[in-house]
């Protein structure tokens, strides 16, 4: 009796659920621990079948799991990990950290009395571990879900690289990073070939001033562009127009270097500048023949009228000096047209001072017996004398340049009366020629284009398309000045007319 | 996998036979309760040092499918793991042998508790067989089911503290159906010393 009071105070103080079943499902025992749970007393369950009053219990499986326990000797189970719960127990008194609507259960099942077909049924409360488990799988993906995140921003930040990369190396320009410091960090694949290196890693690490050949270059104080002399890795130098500029890139100070390698340009300068030479030689012996043309008509005039009266003996001593003077005068003037032609040919090595009336009147001197073969009358009109300090003879190069293509205008728009106006002027300290002439003007359309290289409207045998290109290389580029045209409407002589005007400004 | 380091031949086939006595009644006790006709293969027993036990599991599962992994413990003298796994063709015919829905079968849990019912009569009737034999008692914890997509995801953190693991292993086939699981018994060193003085002890009664 004694034994089973303690039984009975076990089995009712005991922290889990205790029914005792037969093979039908009919509960035989159900304990204080379930009665509390449940608010199903044992006198209202006694000899019910479980099914009965649990209807969601899967009586096949309990039927199976109690026929394996009996047939065994041996424990069978179901787990809170598969099964939410062996029966149905809602939580009244849960409010906080809440998950499960009802208890979630492991239950065991042992066999009590195999000859009676009975086995004992222990339901324990696993709904806390079953908690943890949820709020631990609810981190898990939650971690999941972050680390995909990161992943995705992982694989963005590849694609960047990669996109930055690709930028990088699909420019034409050699590019050099560079950190704060201005050590290298970074070339792409053009700047490797370019300073002939075997690899991008080579790169890495050097000091901006070994990518110049001037090794005390102040670059740092260069912004905008520049032209360098830069140095490969073979100590073979090569001229480039450079870019420094400095930016930010995750919120670091960087330094970007773009290098242009000027090679191929400056030759193909060279080439069109020794091309244009040619052509301008070419004119200038077309011209030299125009001026010829009469001295050499006089010498030759003088010494037939020599012969001649000497043969009729009327050559006086007088006649005979004014002849020869006449000679000498006009083979001064051949020779001064070949000095002229020389000094052109040769080009100026060094700046010097001139007066710009003077050299345009020298200019115009070479290409009077042209002009005046095509009828062409110039006015030159110089408010002021002005003294330049700069090439003089490439001035010329340039005025006959623009003369010429006026020329050429002129006679191709057939006009009448054939007018070029050069017009010289100081403004804003500065010296100004403007030469325009009355040939209608350049179509709109190619006005912007008329000093591009090898640009020309004219007839293959006439243009090369140089002219205006040399004339402005050498007022841009040669003598610092600068160089526009425009079209214009003026009136002459009380008639209106429209043409082309050059306006060159060069410094004082 | 030199099984005569640990066991001589005579302890060899003492073990072996009681094994098959024991799995013996495994089949018996799947028939009765299932009202199938199960086999279990003659039990292959191998020694072998725990570091090559993943490897040797791989050799075991078919390659490219996920399988259950169920794992029970055995406690007492004879403390060992069970291990049985079967693949999820297999799983899901087991569970129509097990009479259930089709639309149970696609639920994961459901084919889970099927495979965890079976485990759990295959360790009971095969390891309560095998201590009854020996003399020997032994209790079961819970068993648990894990679907791994390769064995490697199993965690074997602590399998470095053993040398060496006994495998007992068997096929379970049902007939007519196309189910084939793998009953592993793994047991470490303690087990094993302790195995091998109970095998004396029976030879010598013998």
């Amino acid at each position: 009796m004694e034994y089973l009071n303690k039984a009975d105070l076990i089995c009712d103080t005991i922290d889990n659920g205790i029914i005792l079943l037969n093979e039908h499902l009919e509960v035989l025992f159900w304990n204080k621990w379930l009665e509390t749970r449940t608010n199903i007393t044992f006198n209202q369950i006694i000899n019910q079948k479980i099914t009965t009053v649990y209807p969601d219990i899967n009586e096949a499986k309990l039927k199976r799991k109690i026929k394996a326990t009996l047939t065994l000797n041996s424990p069978t189970f179901y787990t809170t990990e598969l099964n939410e719960s062996f029966f149905n127990i809602e939580f009244k008194n849960k409010i906080t950290h809440r998950v499960f609507k009802n208890m979630q259960q492991n239950v065991t099942l042992n066999p009590y009395d195999i000859e009676n077909k009975i086995v004992i049924v222990y339901v324990y409360d696993s709904t806390i571990l079953k908690e943890t488990n949820f709020k631990l799988s609810r981190a898990k993906e939650k971690i999941e879900n972050e680390h995909k995140n990161t992943l995705v921003i992982k694989q963005q930040l590849e694609n960047s690289v990669e996109e930055f990369e690709l930028l990088l190396n699909a420019t034409m320009e050699a590019i050099v990073l560079f950190d704060e410091e201005y050590k290298c960090t970074n070339i792409n694949d053009v700047g490797v070939n370019l300073f002939n290196l075997s690899s991008k890693s080579k790169a890495l690490g050097l000091d901006i001033l070994e990518f110049f050949e001037d090794k005390n270059l102040n670059y740092k104080k260069l912004e905008n562009t520049f032209e360098a002399s830069m140095i490969t890795s073979c100590d073979n130098t090569f001229p480039a127009l450079i870019k420094i500029k400095n930016a930010k890139l995750n919120k670091k100070k960087i330094r970007i270097l773009t290098v242009v390698d000027l090679t191929e340009l400056k030759y193909r300068d060279k080439l069109i500048s020794e091309q244009a030479k040619l052509v301008a030689m070419g004119e200038m012996i077309g011209n030299i023949a125009h001026q010829w043309r009469q001295p050499l008509s006089a010498i030759s005039t003088a010494a037939s009228g020599l012969k001649l009266q000497k043969e009729f003996h009327l050559l006086t001593d007088e006649l005979l000096d004014e002849s020869l003077d006449g000679i000498v005068r006009s083979s001064m003037h051949l020779s001064q047209t070949i000095n002229d032609f020389r000094d052109f040919i040769q080009g100026d090595k060094e700046m010097m001072v001139f007066d710009l009336e003077e050299n345009l009147k020298k200019d115009l001197s070479i290409v009077e017996g042209m002009l005046k073969n095509y009828d062409i009358q110039v006015f030159l009109e110089c408010e002021k004398k002005i003294e330049l300090h700069n090439y003089k003879n490439e001035l010329t190069q340039a005025i006959l340049n623009i003369i010429d293509n006026s020329k050429d205008a002129l006679l191709e728009k057939n006009v009448k009366d054939k007018y070029i106006f050069i017009h010289t002027y100081e403004f804003l300290n500065e010296a100004v020629i403007e030469i325009h002439d009355n040939a209608k003007g350049i179509p709109e359309d190619i006005v912007n284009k008329i000093f591009e290289p090898y640009f020309t409207t004219k007839h293959k045998s006439q243009g090369t398309g140089l002219g205006l290109y040399m004339t402005h290389q050498i007022i841009e580029k040669s003598m610092g000045g600068a160089i526009s045209v425009s079209n214009i409407a003026f009136e002459h002589n009380k008639h209106q007319f429209k043409g082309a005007c050059f306006k060159i400004t060069l410094p004082l | 996998m030199e099984n005569s380091a640990i066991l001589n031949e005579d302890q060899q086939d003492c073990l072996q036979e009681l094994i098959n006595i024991a799995y013996g009644s495994g089949t018996a006790a799947i028939s009765e309760i299932l009202d199938a006709f199960a086999t279990l293969s003659i039990p292959r027993i191998n020694i072998i040092e725990t570091r090559y036990l993943q490897d040797y599991l791989q050799s075991q599962v078919k390659v490219g499918m996920p399988q259950f992994l169920a794992t029970q413990l055995i406690n007492g003298k004879f403390s060992s793991e069970n291990l049985f796994i079967i693949d999820q063709n297999s799983a899901e015919n087991l569970a129509r042998a097990f009479g259930l829905e089709e639309t149970e079968i696609q639920d994961v849990n459901e084919l889970s508790d099927v495979i965890l019912e079976i485990t759990n009569i295959l360790s009971s009737s095969t390891i309560s067989k095998f201590a009854q034999e020996m003399s020997i008692e032994v209790s079961f914890s819970p068993p648990h089911v894990k679907l791994l997509n390769s064995i490697e995801e199993m965690d074997s953190t602590f399998i470095d503290k053993y040398h060496q693991v006994i495998i007992i292993s068997t096929i379970l086939q049902f007939e007519n159906q196309n189910i084939r699981g793998e009953l592993l018994i793994l047991t470490t060193d303690d087990t094993i010393e302790f195995i091998k003085k109970l095998l004396d002890k029976i030879l010598d009664e013998l």
